[in-house]
């Protein structure tokens, strides 16, 4: 069973979403609705009124956890000036209110701005990093559509496109994957936040889109980007989870980890230290049990300076899999 | 016309020689003369320091050879005293290296209790202070004439560093006569002198100079202060005639160098006498109070400061200039991070403030080393600013550690740290990846019982998965743990049930993968660590954590201790309080606490000063530190005196 089947019946089973279907697309938007990335006028047709009713719904349920948005202590001056490294981090108290907080926070995102007490641009920032964290971390497919809108809608603020992409990728719908793969492109706009959101999905396609976009970049940046996502959509430990929790396979894991070292060793090549370091950081994380032999492979014919790298980068590689 | 030159160093004992020879055209004030005059003996004397002659007369143009102690002599050997009788102190007063040259304090501490630093007036702050003023001695000519006059010139840098007082035997007073006179609170009520006369009164009898530095060496750079007192001595007699003598400068002048000491980072081996931290937890405090008399430290706490962060508030260091009986005379130094938690109350929310009313004292100094108020960011907090314990790692040797940094601290610390010499130059790790930032999150130090003396803590993720993963294999994944603990929770702005599974742990893909990542960028300090100091894999201890990723959308990576972070944890040599890890609980037993007894408790690691294990003590920071992104190193901070075994100045820099 694929993951995304998994959170396709997990999502069937949820009350609310099927509460709400009933109501959707039968209220008009409401023109002075203004969530912390969107207004209601940038929903298409429908969907504005189908996040009401499921938000309408989850209030009556929950209404606590409406209230309390507002003044997270992660992300009110008092808390996190006087108690914590004094910047604002609200994923904590976001990622607490768990999948039934999911509509709440939506609804901040989407229709009702509730920083009031949040007074400043790096506040509202880290809220809307944690709110948006929060929703992906939980994967809930009520959430999807509405990612996808504040991924891909232009002009919205660059921390909620990126972390709205990884949200995508944790959801990993096929719809999600394609929107991702779409804007991948190097030339796209939301090539970068797309790179991430691709990282997050644990998926063979995803793998292959990031091993195929290895040739297609051109910039250092770029290069290191793709190679850090390799690394995120490879890691063992994060597929080992999936395999435990019966939402992968161990064969997918090694599907994907072989995808991920074939296209970061190669990168290896060019003499840049920021590609060198995340292609050494991902392929710690591939954790790719023939690694050492695709490094040997790639050594030969290189320059001496390539080989003696090479020969680091395997010994490097070999430590971390120890 | 005649310059005259004088000895103050003397090769070959104390012989006394006078000579003339004939200087005509040289300019009084510029001597650049390169081949020395020809000198003729006309009286010996034996070293005493009073029997000084001058030959010659007014008008005649032959110099004066002048040979015994005149001159102006320092604690060029390093005894505490600066001794006319003593051959080195005379014969090494313009050298520096690891064997002789003499050494002034930055005065920045407070002998009278007025909360004023005593190097931020110009008058002596009671006799305590005297002990701080490093010493120079105009040698006593008993023999001078009427109408001698002296000279001292500072050289320009200097003289805009230090404060030089003279010593009145007949009251026992100090009167600041050079350098930054004033109170010096900013450029209208600060005059620097960069000379001064010595009354022929006091030249015939000798005369005690005291020196304080107003400030440390702040930066390597050839346009700022290189940390020395250059100090000049010229003696003419009443016709303005100048003495000259062998083994001299070139120019005739006597000439004396000093240098001020370093300001020396503390470590976890460093011999702490006290810690504090703020009476802001009680689990916490309890722990630490039980923790550290154990340990047999004072523990202060305080209130009334909205930070609990200790450790990032201040630094704790000490400077030491040579002392009598082979000791240090020495301070501890404070050193104040740019930022202060609110700033409501203006520049009196700064950490430089608290410093100012709860650490200035006697023997206990502050500083701040930033050049702007309110600058900065997380990483100037201290607890992105540690020390590596002593090492030496081919030719590097570092007798005192060497500060290891992390990311983005502000370039005047940095330059600061470079500035001292015996500890640098610091080792900068990535710590651009953590939420918070520091160094301490990742890595510590504790003793051992080794070659080395030390070995190195770093944090795990791999090892915490590695010890779930048997649990699991053991039957315990259904094991919950955290039952009882809280995290935040918006819905009340307090805090919500921790509780989880062992297995449940393992399952969560975003944990799983985060400290994966973590474990990645650990790996590469691990390799940049272990590069520079030459460790092998068996002097470093693994400590297991994961760890989160909690996006404050700053940065890409906000990457923090998911379970409390045991390797932030404080040290005091063979003392460890290490966060409470509130491990599954199998068999009765704390699995993580007993791995972490286990292996930091007893010989298995050989550590502690007699490899038998370090005593390690669980403290409890989880509700007042860990869910507020820190831990116990965070929120405590030690001090104490100098190591006695590394004197800095046997330090080749």
């Amino acid at each position: 069973m694929g993951i995304n089947t998994v959170l396709g019946r997990l999502a069937g089973q949820m009350c609310i979403v099927a509460a709400v279907t009933v109501g959707w697309a039968s209220h008009a938007v409401a023109a002075e609705d203004h969530g912390l990335v969107l207004t209601a006028r940038q929903l298409p047709a429908g969907t504005a009124d189908h996040l009401r009713a499921l938000v309408d719904a989850s209030r009556k349920q929950y209404p606590g956890t409406f209230q309390a948005l507002g003044q997270v202590k992660g992300c009110t001056r008092v808390g996190y000036q006087n108690n914590r490294n004094p910047k604002p981090v609200c994923y904590h108290e976001f990622h607490g209110l768990g999948v039934e907080g999911v509509p709440a926070m939506l609804d901040a995102l989407l229709l009702h701005d509730p920083t009031a007490l949040y007074s400043t641009d790096v506040e509202k920032r880290a809220v809307i990093a944690g709110l948006l964290r929060a929703v992906g971390v939980a994967r809930d497919v009520r959430a999807g559509d509405l990612l996808q809108l504040i991924f891909a809608t232009p002009g919205v603020v660059d921390v909620a496109q990126a972390e709205a992409a990884q949200a995508l990728g944790r959801l990993a719908r096929d719809t999600d994957v394609s929107l991702l793969i779409a804007h991948s492109s190097p030339s796209d706009p939301l090539h970068a936040a797309a790179v991430e959101g691709l990282g997050e999905c644990k998926q063979v396609r995803a793998a292959e889109q990031l091993a195929k976009l290895t040739t297609q970049v051109s910039t250092s940046a770029q290069r290191a980007w793709v190679a850090r996502s390799l690394g995120h959509v490879a890691s063992s430990w994060g597929w080992q989870a999936l395999v435990r929790s019966g939402k992968a396979t161990e064969a997918q894991g090694r599907q994907v980890s072989e995808i991920a070292a074939k296209a970061l060793v190669p990168m290896y090549a060019q003499a840049d230290p920021a590609v060198r370091t995340a292609v050494l950081q991902a392929l710690r994380m591939a954790e790719y049990a023939q690694s050492a032999q695709l490094i040997e492979s790639a050594r030969a014919g290189k320059d001496a300076a390539t080989v003696a790298a090479y020969a680091d980068l395997a010994q490097k590689v070999a430590y971390s899999m120890r | 016309m005649t310059k005259l030159r004088i000895f103050n160093a003397l090769q070959g004992g104390f012989r006394l020689h006078l000579a003339a020879a004939a200087l005509a055209g040289l300019a009084a004030t510029a001597c650049s003369s390169s081949s020395p005059p020809a000198t003729t003996t006309v009286a010996d004397g034996q070293g005493t320091g009073t029997d000084v002659k001058v030959t010659g007369d007014a008008g005649d143009t032959a110099a004066v050879t002048v040979t015994g102690t005149v001159g102006l002599v320092v604690d060029a050997n390093r005894d505490g005293t600066a001794d006319p009788a003593n051959a080195d102190d005379l014969k090494y007063g313009n050298t520096f290296d690891t064997t002789h040259g003499a050494v002034f304090l930055a005065n920045v501490d407070d002998d009278n209790k007025d909360k004023a630093r005593d190097c931020d007036n110009d008058t002596v702050d009671g006799d305590p202070d005297l002990l701080d003023l490093a010493r120079a001695q105009v040698v006593a000519w008993p023999t001078a004439p009427d109408g001698t006059k002296a000279t001292i010139k500072l050289d320009a840098m200097g003289a805009q560093n230090v404060r030089i007082f003279l010593h009145n035997t007949t009251d026992e007073t100090w009167t600041a006569v050079a350098g930054e006179l004033g109170a010096c609170t900013g450029a209208d009520d600060c005059i620097v002198t960069k000379s001064f006369d010595i009354p022929v009164e006091l030249l015939r009898t000798g005369v005690e100079l005291g020196i304080e530095g107003k400030r440390f060496r702040i930066d390597s750079t050839a346009a700022d202060w290189d940390g020395s007192l250059k100090l000049t001595l010229g003696i003419t007699d009443a016709a303005g005639k100048v003495v000259v003598g062998a083994n001299t400068a070139a120019d005739g002048l006597v000439k004396v160098v000093l240098h001020v000491a370093p300001w020396v980072l503390n470590g976890n081996l460093s011999p702490f006498d006290q810690v504090r931290s703020a009476n802001y937890y009680g689990e916490f405090v309890a722990d630490m109070k039980t923790a550290l008399a154990a340990a047999t430290l004072t523990y202060k706490t305080y209130n009334g400061w909205d930070d609990q962060w200790t450790q990032d508030f201040f630094q704790t260091a000490w400077t030491g200039m040579p002392g009598k009986d082979g000791k240090y005379q020495w301070m501890r130094i404070a050193n104040a991070r740019p930022w202060g938690r609110d700033q409501k109350g203006g520049d009196k929310d700064l950490p430089y403030y608290w410093l100012t009313k709860n650490y200035l004292g006697p023997d206990a100094g502050i500083i701040a080393i930033y050049l702007q108020p309110w600058s900065g960011s997380s990483y100037d907090s201290h607890g992105n600013h540690d020390l590596l314990p002593p090492y030496t790692n081919g030719t590097d040797n570092f007798p005192l550690g060497r500060i290891i940094h992390g990311s983005g601290i502000l370039d005047e610390t940095a330059a600061f740290y470079d500035a001292q010499l015996v500890q640098g130059p610091a080792l900068e790790v990535n710590t651009s990846w953590l939420l918070v930032g520091h160094v301490d999150e990742i890595a510590s130090y504790v003793p051992a019982k080794t070659d080395r003396g030390w070995k190195l803590l770093m944090a795990s993720g791999k090892l915490c998965k590695t010890m779930y993963e048997q649990w699991v294999k053991d039957g315990n994944g259904d094991v919950k743990y955290w039952t009882g603990l809280k995290n935040y929770d918006p819905k009340t702005n307090a805090e919500k049930n921790a509780e989880i599974t062992i297995a449940g742990t393992l399952a969560d893909p975003d944990l799983m993968q985060w400290s994966q990542e973590a474990q990645t960028f650990v790996d590469g300090d691990h390799d940049q660590i272990a590069t520079a100091v030459g460790l092998t894999e068996q002097e470093i201890i693994y400590i297991p954590f994961f760890t989160e990723d909690i996006a404050d959308g700053g940065k890409k990576d906000d990457k923090i201790a998911w379970n409390p972070g045991t390797v932030n944890s404080l040290v005091t040599y063979n003392h460890m309080m290490i966060p409470n890890p509130f491990g599954p609980v199998i068999n009765g037993k704390d699995v993580m606490a007993q791995d972490l007894l286990d292996r930091l408790g007893t010989a298995v690691n050989g550590l502690g000063s007699d490899g038998k294990g370090l005593q390690v003590h669980f403290v409890n920071d989880w509700a007042g530190y860990h869910v507020a992104e820190g831990e116990v190193h965070c929120a405590s901070n030690p001090e104490g005196p100098p190591p006695t075994q590394t004197l800095w100045w046997q330090i080749k820099r």
